[in-house]
């Protein structure tokens, strides 16, 4: 049965920032030089067709755009200019969009007037809540920490753990369908539970090395990236589990301050590093930013600057201006949390370990299944006609029979 | 009819000579002029012409007769274009003359090479074999003289002069300035292949077994370094597996945007006759697109009945193993899988690049530098410094820039 | 017998690797009427020498002997119609491929001599002819090759006849507002050129326009054809001197591509698409709004079933159509479907920026299916990029079907009137059946005529490989099997506009050419420059016609009896008629039977008892002797039985040549020629075919005169085979001696 072309699919894409892709005329170099494709995975050339073909729902199936890292080889080697590498990351944001299920994501993907709005709208409601749940529950705008400080931290913390609480239901349900369509309806091959297992340690080995992008050439983009993710991570544990000490004061607590220092310092260096290399377009992966590329940065910049800013007024004891700057912080960090997490750029930090460890799964199930994961390098199929030479049926490397 | 001034041709190669021929044929003045000691350009060092897979030599030896025969052509060798300056009735054109260190006199009897004492890279062969200072530029040369390359000559080394039965070295000869009058000019200046080196990715000037297609023409040709046969520049063993790289700087933005038009025919007919000259080696084509234009449609069919093999994907990258054998990576598309190919030999298919931005004189090109005709100003362009294209293409081309030139000589 | 000079240069080593003393008493003998040696015949002292001898009188052709032929011609050539030149080739075919001193060189030499002599002995001087040429160029066809054509050869100063069948200039462009890109900027269309070359046609008073016309007849050769147009009015007549057809070509006719679709609602093709974009006709006709759009690539091109090869210009064609369809309708999606996406050159460039507005997507894959299906046509697709079928939804559906040469084969014309005049004459009923069944399978080509040549081999230029009226495509592009008569355009070869454009100049040139060297009673390609024509000693004619026949140019006609005759000015003296004619009564002033058959009498064959074997070896001088000399260049060695005679083309041997060398004694004959079939190398087109099908013919003599059908052979050899020829003289030399020796020797 023939699949429709549905030469749409690539406006919609279009819109999510492939606006290259149609210069492609398929030679395969992005494949070719892509130190992440392999026989099994192949991409981006093939992820591309895929799209211009309009084949949605293959897209859907697929893992291959997760398994992109962007080192941007792929689009400086590009002879036609159609920067694959920005290809896979507005296929990844379609699939974002495609797997959550409130339809957020594609409004915020599509317009980024829209997310820009949204984030005003929740960080105002979430600062305004904040301010006044401080003001009408009598603390004093003057004092910073302890039970009674302004924004107690239990309070936070209350907050912040049901947050996670939604958030992570969201996540749940995209992750799922995310499994469900490339994996679990079995569109290329039925996996047996035992391969889930034996490949679980994958998840939390990807999620803190990262490993796999450290295949890419520019260990730079790796660093960076490893960087700003393992001092989110940090300051994810420290706030989640830690905040009364993190919030106590204004004397330094070596153990969770110095932790903060450096992951917050961590976060803004990789954070202005990367907005210095979308604005400079230095490396492959810079030439092309989408507005929600933006959009993320600068609210991860100004929730570290903001979050720096109240720590350091606080200490030197402007009690008064470490909390407005607390509230302006949490007009910040929450939206970004809020909104980035489930629906946005940062879900990625969920479905990339997830298609990471999905494709492994598969790949074991294949061999499971009998079907070898990495095919033999064979002769090349190319050619449609029978070879009526003998000689030509010899594989490539085969000996030659008459030479020295 | 009309007497008019003679029309200047610059560049020797078949679109040159043809141009020249045409409209000396036709009765026109022409001066012919090249900076190699003789003519023949690019085509004198190709092996074969698709799609006959005939000598160029062939072709080369009724121009040359051509040429000697008709008494309205000069042909001026090692010469130079050093300005030319536009008039009412076209152009004031100034040459320079290399010095004649050897004199027409010469008999190509060759006891000069014999006693030359010094050797030097072969142009003609890219630099694949060693050639004595003093030499005939290539077998089928014309004008059939020898030539010095007198910058490798050794000081106060008079070995030629004294062997030459002749007397036709002259040591003590002085270049020339020649002015001319002439009625139009055409640029016939040829190409230059596209660095190898610019394609390191794909093993170009990086490992020795990655050769251009420009110089698989002279491994196969008998007047060759290798005296017709096909061997690894590496070790000198004939090759068991050869890839050929379609594309290699062509097609692509990052090198040439355009496509270099001739390539794809150029490989099928090197896939032909090393399947011929090796028909125990494999032959395999990567490919985005298979040109073939016209009835050059059937190099397809035959190189897949002589047992070559074609893939659909553009290669990637080229490496090479511990053991000499070079691997190619790429997407084999037909079967949906990235795929890794071996080989002994990879050829490069380099496209061209037009070899007119050394002219000392102002020409309308395109972005890509090939030049366009300007009727008005009485500058017209034939061949490769046009655009790129195939031998048969040049000469029809030319043909009809020599028409152009000559109809604009005529006019006052 | 002329009085012959001979002139022995010493120089290039060749006095130090013979005996010279004995080559006086040598020259004598052989009749010659004076014997110079001297050191250097190409300095100045030397030409001196041989300049006197030429102007003293005393001698009727000049024999030099030193190197090749192919050497120091400027320096060694006399004017033809004064004094004919013999070159005997000691440097390249002695010095510098035999030891010196030895006997056998020394033999070799003395017989190349002998050769020499006897050749110029009977060589004459040439007699240009002077005749009134016609500087008039016959443009036939007024599309853009045509039009290029008119103004080429207007523009270099010859009166132009443009005749044109419909009523209007133009041809298949006229329809198009806009062409692809040929110069910058590459990245959109162009502005038809038609209209800007029309009106330059008719602000030139140089060339005469006629419309509604076609050519009628057309007699006589070049510098004096005589044509007859017919057109609304009285038969006109008038003289060209050379014909550029400029026919162009005609889409392939898609009522054979049902299996594409076409017949069905919203299937159109090229040029039909393009018609109703001109005429608006497009949006109207079609029953609703047209929002999708397919185009198949390659309908019929490149297909073993009906065009095997590539028409060239479709891509672009297309990719025309779509930036012009989204032009005429906004928004309209547009899917190519291709094999092999061919835009060669800059038109990449073109392709790039077609590519990159989005709603143009093109699929590579082979189209399996077109068909009616939901509200419109559905193209399934096995497309090679993903690896399952795929299907495409379109209102619309565009064959870019290929291009077929608007050219009529003139053998095939001249087979199917002989056919039918057979019927007619109703023989016997074998004949009369095989008539038939020619006539039936030549049924297409009755009434294709265009230049209606009066001509014995056809009315019209014979074609080669799929249609085309071309001889040497690669290095000779504009050649065609009639002198004077050049093809431009799409008749010639598939192309897009910018390169016939280019055609109709290139092709002006060569009618141009044709007049200058008719007016000059000169040749043309190959043998350009050549002023001896041919002379026929009718009185000995057998009315064979086999002189008629072969000529690859069709020179010679007939008269109702069959008596050829010969159209000098169309000759390109090739010789094959000379090679060809029973009883050899054609020669040329310095190429004749007589003079090779002199020269293989001048071979000296020991007696049997010497045990040293003489080998004829006939050489084709474009190819296989030049080869010789590179190999003599590369001081190769070879046989030194082997006498070399090289001939004009390996066509123009006469087979008594060869009974005479073995009934002399020679105890083989070889023959090195150009490649024939279908990639043929020969530069008179089927000189090497029909040499080998004398040499058939030959084994006949060789069983009467009893002996091996081994003793002669043909071989082909490339220019470039220099590394071979001296194997295949040994390798002959071997069989020969494995044969043993020629049993009629000393008879």
């Amino acid at each position: 049965m023939a699949t429709r072309v549905d030469p749409k699919l690539m406006l919609d894409l279009e819109k999510f920032g492939a606006h290259d892709a149609r210069k492609c005329y398929q030679c395969g170099t992005c494949t070719a030089v892509c130190p992440h494709a392999d026989e099994l995975w192949s991409f981006p050339r093939k992820p591309i067709q895929t799209a211009r073909l309009g084949f949605a729902d293959r897209l859907d199936q697929s893992l291959e755009p997760w398994l992109c890292y962007y080192c941007g080889d792929c689009s400086e080697r590009c002879p036609r200019g159609a920067e694959p590498g920005e290809m896979m990351m507005s296929l990844r944001r379609w699939l974002t969009s495609r797997y959550d299920i409130t339809g957020l994501s594609r409004l915020f993907y599509r317009s980024g007037a829209a997310e820009v709005l949204a984030m005003v709208l929740v960080g105002l409601a979430a600062a305004g809540g904040f301010l006044a749940y401080g003001l009408l529950s009598g603390h004093r705008l003057g004092t910073y920490d302890g039970p009674h400080a302004f924004l107690p931290w239990h309070v936070i913390h209350r907050f912040d753990w049901s947050m996670a609480g939604v958030l992570t239901f969201f996540l749940a349900i995209n992750s799922s369908r995310m499994w469900w369509w490339t994996t679990g309806s079995g569109p290329r091959v039925k996996v047996p539970l035992s391969a889930y297992f034996k490949k679980l340690p994958l998840i939390p080995l990807q999620f803190f090395t990262q490993s796999r992008y450290a295949a890419c050439g520019r260990k730079r983009s790796y660093l960076v990236h490893l960087g700003l993710m393992l001092s989110y991570v940090t300051l994810f544990v420290l706030i989640m589990f830690f905040l009364h000490r993190m919030q106590s004061g204004p004397a330094i607590d070596w153990r969770v301050h110095g932790l903060g220092y450096l992951a917050g310092l961590g976060l803004l260096v990789t954070v202005i590093v990367s907005l210095r290399g979308r604005a400079t377009q230095a490396a492959p992966l810079d030439r092309r930013s989408h507005e929600s590329d933006w959009i993320f940065l600068v609210m991860l910049l100004l929730t570290a600057l903001t979050g720096f800013t109240q720590h350091v007024l606080h200490r030197v004891g402007l009690d008064v201006a470490a909390n407005v700057a607390y509230v302006v912080h949490l007009g910040f960090v929450v939206p970004l949390l809020v909104l980035e997490v489930p629906f946005g750029k940062w879900s990625h930090m969920v479905y990339r370990p997830l298609a990471l460890y999905l494709a492994e799964v598969q790949r074991e199930a294949l061999a499971v299944r009998g079907v070898p994961a990495r095919q033999p390098a064979e002769l090349p199929s190319g050619i449609r006609t029978p070879i009526p030479s003998p000689a030509a049926a010899e594989p490539v490397t085969a000996p030659p029979a008459g030479l020295p | 009819m009309t007497t008019s001034k003679p029309i200047v041709v610059l560049g020797a190669g078949i679109a040159g000579i043809s141009a020249a021929l045409e409209a000396a044929e036709a009765g026109q003045e022409v001066v012919l002029v090249e900076r190699d000691s003789a003519v023949g350009g690019r085509v004198a060092k190709l092996h074969r012409y698709f799609p006959k897979l005939c000598p160029p030599s062939c072709g080369l030896e009724i121009d040359t007769r051509r040429l000697e025969k008709n008494p309205r052509i000069r042909v001026l060798t090692r010469t130079d274009l050093v300005a030319a300056e536009r008039t009412d009735t076209g152009w004031k054109v100034t040459l320079r003359e290399e010095p004649a260190w050897v004199k027409p006199s010469c008999t190509a009897c060759g006891e000069c090479a014999k006693v030359c004492p010094t050797s030097v890279p072969d142009p003609f062969n890219f630099g694949l074999a060693k050639v004595p200072a003093i030499r005939i530029p290539h077998l089928d040369a014309w004008p059939r003289r020898y030539a010095m390359d007198r910058a490798a000559c050794p000081a106060d080394c008079h070995q030629c002069v004294e062997a030459c039965p002749a007397k036709a070295v002259d040591l003590s000869a002085k270049e020339r300035r020649i002015d001319l009058d002439a009625g139009a000019l055409v640029i016939a200046t040829g190409w230059v292949p596209y660095p190898l080196e610019k394609l390191p990715e794909l093993g170009g000037g990086v490992l020795a077994d990655v050769v251009s297609n420009v110089v698989l023409e002279r491994l196969a040709s008998p007047s060759g370094p290798t005296g017709g046969r096909i061997l690894r520049p590496s070790d000198g063993r004939p090759p068991r597996s050869v890839v050929f790289v379609q594309c290699a700087g062509s097609r692509d933005v990052n090198h040439l945007p355009y496509c270099s038009s001739v390539c794809c025919l150029a490989s099928l007919k090197q896939t032909l006759y090393l399947r011929e000259a090796l028909p125990e080696t494999s032959v395999t084509v990567c490919y985005i697109d298979r040109r073939a234009p016209g009835r050059n449609e059937s190099m397809l069919s035959k190189a897949e009945s002589a047992g070559v093999k074609f893939v659909k994907g553009k290669v990637g990258s080229v490496t090479c193993a511990g053991d000499g054998t070079l691997r190619l990576k790429l997407e084999d598309q037909e079967a949906g899988r990235l795929t890794e190919l071996e080989a002994d030999l990879v050829v490069l298919a380099t496209g061209m690049r037009p070899a007119s931005g050394e002219l000392p004189l102002h020409v309308p090109r395109d972005e890509d530098g090939f030049a366009l005709e300007d009727r008005a100003s009485r500058l017209f362009a034939a061949g490769v410094a046009k655009r790129p294209e195939d031998v048969a293409s040049c000469v029809r081309d030319a043909t009809g820039a020599a028409a152009k030139a000559m109809a604009a000589a005529r006019s006052h | 017998m002329g009085r012959v000079g001979v002139f022995v240069c010493t120089g290039c080593g060749i006095g130090a690797s013979l005996r010279t003393d004995g080559f006086e008493s040598l020259a004598k003998e052989s009749g010659a009427a004076r014997l110079a040696l001297h050191p250097a015949l190409c300095a100045p002292e030397g030409q001196e020498l041989l300049r006197q001898a030429a102007a003293s009188g005393a001698v009727d052709a000049l024999v030099i002997a030193g190197c090749s032929a192919r050497h120091k011609r400027l320096e060694l050539s006399f004017d033809p119609e004064k004094m004919p030149v013999e070159r005997v080739v000691l440097r390249e075919q002695v010095t510098w491929s035999h030891p010196a001193g030895e006997e056998d060189t020394q033999m070799l030499a003395e017989d190349l001599l002998r050769m020499g002599v006897a050749r110029a002995a009977t060589m004459k001087p040439a007699e240009r002819a002077q005749e009134t040429i016609e500087p008039t160029v016959l443009v036939v066809g007024g599309g853009l090759a045509g039009l290029n054509a008119a103004l080429a050869a207007s523009g270099l100063g010859h009166p132009v006849v443009l005749v044109e069948k419909a009523t209007r200039l133009g041809g298949y462009l006229t329809v198009l507002k806009q062409v692809v890109p040929d110069v910058p900027p590459y990245d959109r269309l162009h502005a038809n050129p038609i209209p800007e070359l029309v009106r330059e046609i008719e602000k030139d008073t140089n060339i005469r326009v006629l419309l509604a016309t076609r050519v009628k007849e057309i007699a006589g050769q070049p510098g004096q054809f005589a044509v007859e147009l017919e057109g609304n009015g009285d038969p006109i007549t008038l003289k060209v001197g050379a014909i550029v057809q400029a026919t162009g070509a005609r889409p392939y006719d898609a009522s054979r591509l049902s299996h594409l679709g076409y017949g069905q609602k919203g299937v159109l093709t090229t040029a039909e698409l393009d018609r109703r974009l001109a005429d608006g006709s497009l949006t109207v006709s079609g029953s609703g709004a047209i929002k999708r759009v397919a185009f198949i690539q390659c309908a019929g091109s490149r297909d073993a079933q009906h065009l095997p090869y590539c028409s060239t210009d479709c891509c672009a064609a297309s990719l025309r159509q779509v930036l012009q369809l989204r032009e005429a309708i906004p928004g309209v999606e547009c899917s190519v479907v291709f094999r092999d996406l061919r835009t060669p050159g800059q038109l990449e460039r073109f392709y790039q920026a077609v590519q990159d507005r989005s709603g143009v997507l093109l699929v590579r894959g082979e189209v399996e299916s077109v068909a009616a299906g939901g509200d419109g046509l559905r193209v399934g697709v096995s497309d090679s990029l993903l690896g399952e079928a795929v299907e495409i939804e379109a209102d619309l559906v565009v064959l870019a079907t290929g291009m077929v040469p608007v050219s009529a084969d003139g053998e095939a014309i001249r087979q199917l009137r002989d056919a039918k005049k057979r019927i007619e004459k109703n023989e016997s009923e074998t004949q009369r059946k095989a008539a038939e069944a020619l006539a039936a399978s030549l049924a297409a080509h009755e009434g294709t005529e265009i230049l209606n040549l009066s001509y014995r081999q056809g009315p019209d230029l014979p074609v080669l490989a799929y249609g085309f009226p071309d001889s040497h495509y690669i290095c000779f592009p504009y050649e065609t099997r009639r002198t004077g008569v050049y093809t431009a355009g799409c008749v010639r070869a598939p192309m897009g506009w910018g390169q016939a454009a280019e055609d109709g100049w290139g092709a002006a040139m060569k009618a141009v050419q044709a007049i200058v060297a008719a007016r000059q009673g000169e040749a043309v390609h190959p043998r350009s420059g050549d002023v001896g024509f041919a002379s026929f000693f009718l009185q000995r004619c057998t009315q064979c016609k086999r002189c008629t026949e072969e000529c690859p140019v069709g020179a010679i006609d007939e008269d109702p009896k069959g008596t050829p005759q010969y159209n000098k000015l169309r000759c390109r003296r090739c010789g094959i008629c000379l090679g060809a004619c029973p009883e050899r009564i054609i020669s040329y002033p310095d190429y004749s039977v007589d003079g090779i058959a002199s020269m293989i009498k001048a071979i000296e064959v020991p007696e049997e008892d010497e045990e040293k074997p003489r080998i004829l070896a006939l050489l084709c001088e474009n190819d296989a002797l030049p080869a010789l000399d590179d190999a003599a260049m590369k001081r190769t060695r070879w046989n030194p039985w082997v006498r070399v005679i090289p001939v004009r083309c390996l066509g123009s041997v006469n087979i008594i040549w060869i009974s005479e060398a073995l009934s002399r004694g020679i105890d083989g004959v070889v023959l090195v020629g150009c490649k024939r079939g279908a990639d043929y190398q020969c530069h008179f087109i089927q000189g090497s075919e029909l040499a080998n099908k004398r040499m058939e013919n030959l084994q006949e003599t060789l069983t009467r005169l009893s002996l091996e059908s081994e003793r002669v052979r043909v071989v082909e050899l490339g220019r470039d085979e220099w590394d071979r020829i001296p194997a295949v003289l040994d390798d002959f030399a071997k069989t020969l001696d494995d044969l043993g020796l020629n049993p009629l020797k000393g008879f």
